[in-house]
């Protein structure tokens, strides 16, 4: 059996990474993609504690309503910038400043 | 002799995941990054799977892969010019990004090595049927909270990304 | 795991594995075959290999003779049993004398063998292997080469979940590993029957005793079941979706996003169209599936609309016609794999073909009874309506597995060439006419669908022991037509291949029905 910790590191690895996309990139696919990474990192751990409870499901029931979660908040994301696009011809989320002056 | 299995797989999966997530976050071409994606996603599901949450790891690709994956890459190809993907796919602020991240994975290693954690994980056992009598009972409320976002979002994004040319029969 | 159960499991992987690449060529063979007999040509016959009649007739005679000869041995050995001594000596002569008969038969000379054209699939792997494999220069060299690949896995892997054969109970003696009880014979198959019903009750799931083995026929056995095909065959999207953007071609970036947007469409209606049938057995294990239609009925008489649904959607799944708007030859020349060549193209044929092939397997499996025969249990044969029993008997168990095995891949084999059938029967739809069918005709018929079965399951719950009764009957009498079905079917095709075809000639032209007049015209030699 694998300890808990091994899949932490991976999952806190992953969330350094995922962080690192959002910061630095200046894309906004990109970014709902690390965003995504986040999300993925955070399941992983709600599971991997899951696996100490004997009987219960919590951990992973809640890593289910993240992916519910993620999926809608995808589709909404990706609808945005689909309208940004429309309007700037460009997915930089530097260049979404409308709302500037 | 004995290798452990387990340990290979584990090492494997966890490998598929980080490679791939760095090449999702850091990648020039945006779809090389879409794609990564996919390995990522589909590593984690392996995790999954030896945490022995087999259920989870079939939504995890069923809606991660089929759903939201091929939603990115749809935008990525309505928006990203074909022609000059390379170029659109600059970064920057990295010294202070880099310095953010240290801190966290400072925090978090921290916390992840100093924590006695509990020493007895629980025999592996499928989970589909106990997440199902869960799902619709304890939890009944926030699933079908969870459907109505689910819904909201749908309608949400159609608004969003329709286009704002009105036809000839809208404009009557 | 043990190494008998990791021997089964190779064996299983070989043989599903086998089979399903053997179909797919076969399959493609038969549809050129059907699409030949629809349009009125020859068909697939310009694969030939020449060999000089001389070889075949020594092989024909020789064969057949030697045949005949170990045939008549195998008698002399029988001579204890009367009754196969002359079975065997029957089979030699027989033998024997097609052999010289075919010897005799086969014209001296070359001789073209083209067995209908079954070389095809050879020729074409031949072709598929040499041809330059060509990468479009502006294009993607690594995306262009993944695509492929992601668009195979997973119907290369899916089939694993899909049970093809009744779980079989091995017999494993004590003491010692595998292979020295395999050379002093103590491994077998559990051959009484009472001994194997501690193993394997009629209903339900197998139990495990300690000297028989229960291996069920079945790759691997999930407990999320048909969830790991949705879950893998989702992958396949970002197979064409990116097959379609690396070719750097604007007709293959539109093949590729019709196909994802088709695909993503069509797999929600899937889904949710098995969703009664989920209900029904209250199991997604395909294995609990089939053993619940072997206990009552088959699936297609309890979830007829799903049926309907989950075979048009699994045909737009596939992308063939009347959904193969994603590689409309007449729009889009050949959509997401037009910039492919070579095996890699053939990388998409055969993920298409063996895509058919899962959905035919998930078809039989959840609709048409699995490997199960209707009044055919684990303990033999029960003619029984409800609870009167009008006859039984008993039959071996390693018998009974094979007869299950049998019964899944013919099935597998007629609804695959049912699906063949459609491609060259409905002309293809728009693109919007695709998209408002998944939309607005499937989806709403399979959440009706799910919503009628769940009422339904509700009232049967609470029905009275004589409508539960009268629903026993009524499952059996269903089983009775499955039989009387394939019984007319059986006879109905023995007296097709019997008959005689009546050449008709139509005449449909003035100037045919002259020259027809005047003694008929020469035809031309057809050609391909």
């Amino acid at each position: 059996m694998i300890p808990l910790e091994h899949y932490l590191y991976v999952a806190g690895a992953l969330f350094a990474i995922g962080t690192l996309g959002f910061v630095v990139r200046r894309n906004l696919l990109v970014q709902l993609m690390s965003l995504e990474l986040l999300l993925n990192a955070v399941n992983l751990t709600l599971v991997a504690f899951n696996r100490q409870h004997q009987d219960d499901h919590t951990g992973q029931l809640f890593a289910f309503f993240v992916i519910a979660v993620a999926a809608a908040e995808a589709a909404v994301g990706l609808a945005i910038v689909l309208a940004l696009y429309r309007l700037r011809r460009s997915v930089r989320s530097d260049e979404a400043t409308l709302l500037k002056n | 002799m004995a290798v452990d299995l387990t340990l290979v797989s584990f090492f494997a999966l966890a490998a598929l995941t980080l490679v791939s997530g760095a090449v999702v976050a850091f990648s020039r071409n945006i779809i090389h990054a879409t794609v990564a994606l996919l390995g990522c996603f589909l590593g984690i599901a392996g995790l999954y799977v030896q945490l022995s949450a087999d259920f989870l790891a079939a939504v995890q690709v069923l809606v991660y892969v089929g759903g939201t994956l091929t939603l990115i890459l749809f935008a990525v190809m309505l928006t990203a010019r074909i022609e000059d993907v390379r170029t659109s796919n600059t970064s920057t602020g990295l010294p202070v990004g880099v310095a953010l991240v240290a801190a966290l994975l400072l925090v978090l290693g921290k916390v992840a090595t100093t924590t006695a954690w509990p020493e007895t994980p629980r025999a592996p056992m499928p989970s589909t049927a106990k997440l199902g009598h869960a799902l619709l009972g304890d939890y009944l409320l926030p699933f079908e909270l969870g459907s109505i976002l689910l819904l909201a979002a749908m309608i949400g994004a159609v608004v969003l990304a329709r286009r704002a040319v009105k036809r000839n029969w809208e404009k009557a | 795991m043990d190494s008998v159960s990791f021997v089964f499991a190779l064996l299983k992987i070989a043989l599903i594995l086998g089979f399903l690449v053997t179909l797919t060529a076969v399959l493609t063979w038969v549809e050129r075959r059907q699409c030949a007999l629809i349009q009125d040509r020859v068909g697939p016959n310009r694969a030939v290999v020449y060999v000089p009649g001389l070889a075949l007739k020594l092989l024909a005679g020789g064969g057949g003779l030697g045949l005949g000869a170990a045939l008549a041995a195998a008698g002399m050995a029988l001579r204890e049993h009367p009754k196969a001594m002359v079975v065997c000596f029957a089979a030699a002569a027989v033998v024997a004398l097609a052999g010289v008969v075919g010897a005799v038969r086969v014209p001296s000379g070359t001789v073209g063998i083209r067995l209908a054209g079954m070389l095809h699939p050879v020729a074409d792997g031949i072709k598929f292997i040499t041809k330059e494999d060509f990468v479009p220069p502006n294009g993607d060299r690594l995306l262009h080469a993944l695509g492929p690949i992601i668009a195979l896995f997973p119907a290369l892997v899916t089939l694993a979940v899909v049970p093809f054969g009744d779980t079989l109970a091995v017999q494993l003696g004590a003491g010692g590993n595998l292979w020295s009880r395999l050379a002093h014979g103590r491994i077998g198959w559990a051959d009484s029957l009472r001994h194997y019903h501690a193993a394997v009750p009629r209903f339900g799931m197998p139990t495990l005793s300690p000297d028989l083995l229960p291996v069920p026929l079945q790759i691997v056995d999930l407990d999320v079941g048909i969830l790991y095909i949705f879950a893998l065959a989702g992958t396949g999207i970002i197979g064409a979706a990116v097959a379609g953007w690396s070719s750097d071609n604007k007709y293959a970036l539109l093949g590729g996003l019709r196909a994802a947007s088709q695909m993503v469409s069509y797999e929600v209606a899937m889904g949710l169209s098995l969703v009664g049938a989920f209900m029904i057995s209250s199991s997604l294990r395909l294995d609990d599936i089939v053993r619940w239609q072997s206990e009552h009925t088959w699936g297609i008489f309890v979830q007829p609309f799903a049926f309907v649904l989950f075979l048009a959607t699994a045909v737009a799944e596939q992308k063939r016609t009347p959904f193969d708007a994603p590689e409309g030859e007449s729009e889009i020349v050949a959509g997401y794999f037009l910039e492919y060549s070579g095996m890699k193209f053939s990388m998409f044929m055969m993920g298409e073909y063996m895509e058919l092939i899962v959905s035919s397997a998930l078809l039989v499996t959840i609709f048409l009874g699995g490997y199960a025969i209707p009044f055919v249990h684990r303990d033999g044969i029960t003619l029984a309506f409800g609870d009167r029993v009008l006859w039984q008997a008993a039959l071996p168990h390693v018998a009974l597995v094979a007869l299950s095995v049998l019964v899944f891949f013919g099935k597998l084999l007629a609804v695959c060439f049912l699906q063949l059938f459609i491609r060259w029967t409905v002309p293809r739809f728009r693109y919007d006419q695709v998209m408002r069918l998944g939309w607005r005709r499937l989806l709403p018929a399979a959440l009706v669908n799910m919503m009628l079965t769940g009422a339904a399951l509700i009232a049967v719950d609470h029905a009275s022991a004589g409508i539960d009764q009268a629903l026993r009957i009524a499952a059996d009498v269903c089983n009775a037509v499955v039989v009387l079905g394939f019984a007319y079917g059986g006879v109905a095709f023995v007296r097709f291949l019997a008959s005689r075809p009546k050449p008709q000639q139509e005449l449909l032209s003035t100037s045919a029905q002259r020259a027809h007049a005047q003694g008929g015209a020469h035809t031309s030699p057809m050609q391909a």
